[in-house]
């Protein structure tokens, strides 16, 4: 049965009651000179980090009414609702936007809810001037569901100086041998957030179980993370925390708890993202007086340390009443000079290479060259991307849970959690 | 079954009320009732009964796209052999079971002391009432707070008695706070319904039991509450109700952490439909709900229908 045929017959009774009463909507055109558009950036917003990004967003759509003629409806949606409340209109047949942001890593665990919009960008003049990363976020099997506007990556900082002379740890034993020095002078070696959702697993715990060698998903997209690399992490992270090398709130708070002993100057280091430096001022501060450098991601096990990219993706969903303009709307956050107004006021990197050269990011490049460059570098040799999975949701929100679970409480046995909670995502994963 | 619009509730020698169309005019007088309770019947018919039946429906059927594909009993079978469905069960009676009975409890001994005279007494009534007109949102960020690590004056008090981690991440701990929230949110309008039960007892009857010779807990257990039993039913099945539908505190406070371990039924079902995008799980999980409701409603409505029974003696 098809909800949507149901939902018509309501629309129709409501179409004839305001044809009967003489109501039309005049003023805004027809449906072709109208695009819908959710976004996690909040117009209104004036005050938090992530003002200038709006501002340069909106900047863009007036320009872009401007240009097309086309009307561009915004709605502001939260960055933590905007990816399932896309997904259930459109698995339920009800109102979608034409147009959505959503991180890239989304997009391929959710096929089902984005159109394939290959033919309609092939033409395009950014698919010649975007690097690998924005490919390997947006296009998967010569499939292109999304654009990247800019790549995002979580990156870890210290404050140099708080280290009295020791190196910034590299390694996992290094940062036990650290650990026990800074607690000596009372201080955490970093705090960063691994709560039990998904952006705890994405950005702390994925890059940690790679880099030791281990796995979340399988090549199929099947659950994956029962295996002896996660088990080592989770001994490596009990250390610590059993240690007082990390603080308890990186496993049991929201963000902000994950970055408030930074903040305090009660930890060293902090294991943020590139986009940090919009939402925590004593880092960009810090950073821009040199006083904070961007630091190695932790090695396990011998592995390389390794950082997780985002591409910051704007989608078209199944079921977009305008899918034409959407995708030309697509086209047009991807021009250089949109690239860079973004980069330029949210910390980000482009992903079109001529973004580089437009006098917006330009500058703001040059005047924090050293941060840029360290991410841009760390970006290219240890960044990872998520993996696909038709699970992704269900099972990095189960694993986040687990994860919290043994942390909590050090004596459980690591290796049968991991396992009954990954054969049961396994059981419901279709 | 008797029903509360019973004629004779209002007593063997009240005038018995009309119940039936006036004579001669009972085919205009039949289209008139049928207008009058059309509006009310179409409105629950959208908005209750079709809803109900069409979670039904979706509870045999995964939905992709808008459309519906029928998988027959793949979604009961599921939830059978979840361990994660059968641990929110469990967290739900526990949680169920401690709130309702100190919410009953408390609310009684409330009930009690404000069933007597004293000084201040509606100054005190007011405050414990405030806490039953914030939203449940409110409340529960109100409750986050007071448990936040180096912030929060409770995390700081209680703290110590987890061994000095966040008590909001201990599974014991989070409970507790959610079913200490939940019953200070609740508590005032239990005692409102016992209150108001309680003062419908005669003096004299009470006066009469003390006269032979009973004693305050006598009396209590004798006399106050086999007449206030039906009230009492009420309460109990109301904050049953209550705790199975519980979701709006548990989201604000634990989120059903640390880790699942306060998950509740309602919560599971949220996460199945709207996170996991699975709604034919979702809708399974309703089902079960509400069954588990409505042994509850009717036992409310039993309960409501010996109380007006008993009023009207």
């Amino acid at each position: 049965m098809n909800i949507r045929a149901r939902a018509s017959v309501p629309a129709l009774l409501a179409a004839l009651a305001l044809g009967l009463t003489g109501c039309s909507g005049g003023g805004a055109g027809d449906a072709g000179d109208t695009i819908t558009v959710w976004g996690t950036w909040d117009m209104e917003d004036e005050a938090s980090g992530m003002a200038e990004g709006s501002v340069a967003l909106r900047e863009m759509i007036e320009d872009y009414e401007a240009e097309t003629g086309v009307t561009v409806v915004y709605e502001h949606v939260p960055f933590d609702q905007l990816f399932s409340k896309v997904s259930l209109a459109v698995q339920s047949g009800g109102d979608v936007p034409d147009v959505v942001e959503v991180a890239s890593q989304e997009v391929f665990s959710r096929p089902d809810v984005f159109r394939d919009i290959t033919a309609e960008l092939a033409d395009a003049e950014f698919v010649a001037q975007v690097g690998d990363a924005e490919r390997a976020s947006c296009v998967r099997d010569g499939v292109r569901r999304c654009v990247a506007v800019n790549i995002g990556s979580t990156a870890w900082y210290y404050r140099a100086a708080d280290l009295d002379g020791v190196a910034w740890p590299t390694t996992d034993a290094e940062w036990l041998t650290v650990g026990e020095q800074l607690k000596a002078q009372g201080k955490y070696v970093a705090s960063f957030y691994a709560g039990r959702d998904v952006a705890g697993v994405e950005q702390t715990w994925a890059p940690l179980i790679i880099s030791a060698g281990g796995e979340i998903f399988d090549a199929d997209g099947q659950p994956a993370w029962a295996n002896a690399a996660t088990v080592t992490v989770v001994d490596w992270m009990r250390r610590l925390l059993m240690n007082g090398y990390i603080p308890e709130t990186n496993f049991t708070g929201d963000f902000a708890a994950g970055e408030q002993p930074f903040i305090d100057g009660a930890a060293v280091g902090l294991r943020g993202g590139s986009w940090s430096a919009q939402f925590v001022p004593q880092l960009s501060e810090g950073l821009a007086s040199g006083e904070v450098l961007v630091g190695a991601a932790p090695s396990i096990a011998g592995g390389p340390g390794h950082v997780t990219l985002y591409g910051q993706g704007w989608a078209v969903p199944e079921g977009a009443a305008n899918p034409q303009r959407a995708t030309e709307f697509l086209a047009y956050l991807m021009t250089p000079s949109n690239q860079a107004k973004w980069a330029a006021a949210a910390f980000r990197i482009p992903t079109n290479a001529l973004a580089f050269e437009d006098p917006a990011f330009a500058e703001v490049y040059a005047e924090n060259e050293a941060f840029y460059s360290a991410i841009q570098e760390q970006a290219d040799t240890v960044g990872i991307t998520m993996p696909t999975s038709p699970c992704y949701t269900e099972g990095l929100t189960r694993l986040g849970e687990t994860l919290q679970e043994l942390m909590l409480d050090v004596e459980a046995d690591a290796m049968a959690a991991l396992s009954s909670v990954q054969d049961e995502v396994a059981g419901s994963c279709r | 079954m008797t029903s509360i619009l019973r004629s004779d509730v209002a007593g063997p020698g009240a005038p018995r009320a009309r119940s039936g169309p006036p004579e001669g005019r009972s085919p205009r007088w039949g289209w008139i009732t049928v207008g009058l309770v059309a509006p009310a019947a179409l409105l629950t018919v959208a908005v209750q009964i079709y809803p109900t039946l069409y979670s039904f429906y979706l509870s045999f059927g995964t939905v992709s796209a808008g459309t519906v594909t029928p998988v027959g009993l793949d979604n009961y079978r599921w939830l059978l052999t979840s361990a994660r469905f059968w641990q929110s069960v469990a967290v739900t009676l526990v949680y169920g079971v401690a709130f309702v009975v100190i919410t009953f409890v408390l609310a009684l001994a409330l009930a009690l002391v404000f069933n007597t005279q004293f000084r201040g007494k509606a100054f005190y009534l007011t405050v414990i009432f405030v806490p039953w007109i914030l939203s449940e949102i409110t409340s529960g960020v109100i409750w986050r707070w007071m448990f936040l690590r180096d912030y929060g004056f409770l995390q700081e008090l209680l703290g110590p008695l987890f061994g000095d981690v966040t008590v909001l991440a201990t599974p014991v701990g989070a409970l507790a706070v959610l079913v200490v929230a939940n019953v200070w949110k609740s508590v005032a309008f239990a005692l409102l319904l016992i209150l108001a039960a309680l003062q419908t007892i005669s003096r004299e009857i009470d006066e009469a039991a003390r006269l032979d010779g009973a004693g305050a807990w006598r009396r209590l257990r004798s006399v106050t509450l086999p007449l206030i039993r039906p009230t009492l039913t009420v309460v109990i099945a109301f904050m049953a109700i209550q705790s199975v539908n519980a979701i709006g505190m548990v989201m604000s406070v634990t989120e059903g952490g640390p880790g699942s371990s306060t998950e509740i039924l309602s919560l599971f079902m949220y996460r199945q439909a709207m996170d996991f995008g699975k709604l034919g799980v979702g809708s399974a999980v309703g089902v079960v709900m509400f069954f588990v409701n409505l042994v509850f409603a009717l036992t409310y409505l039993r309960a409501l229908n010996r109380q007006s029974e008993l009023g009207g003696r």
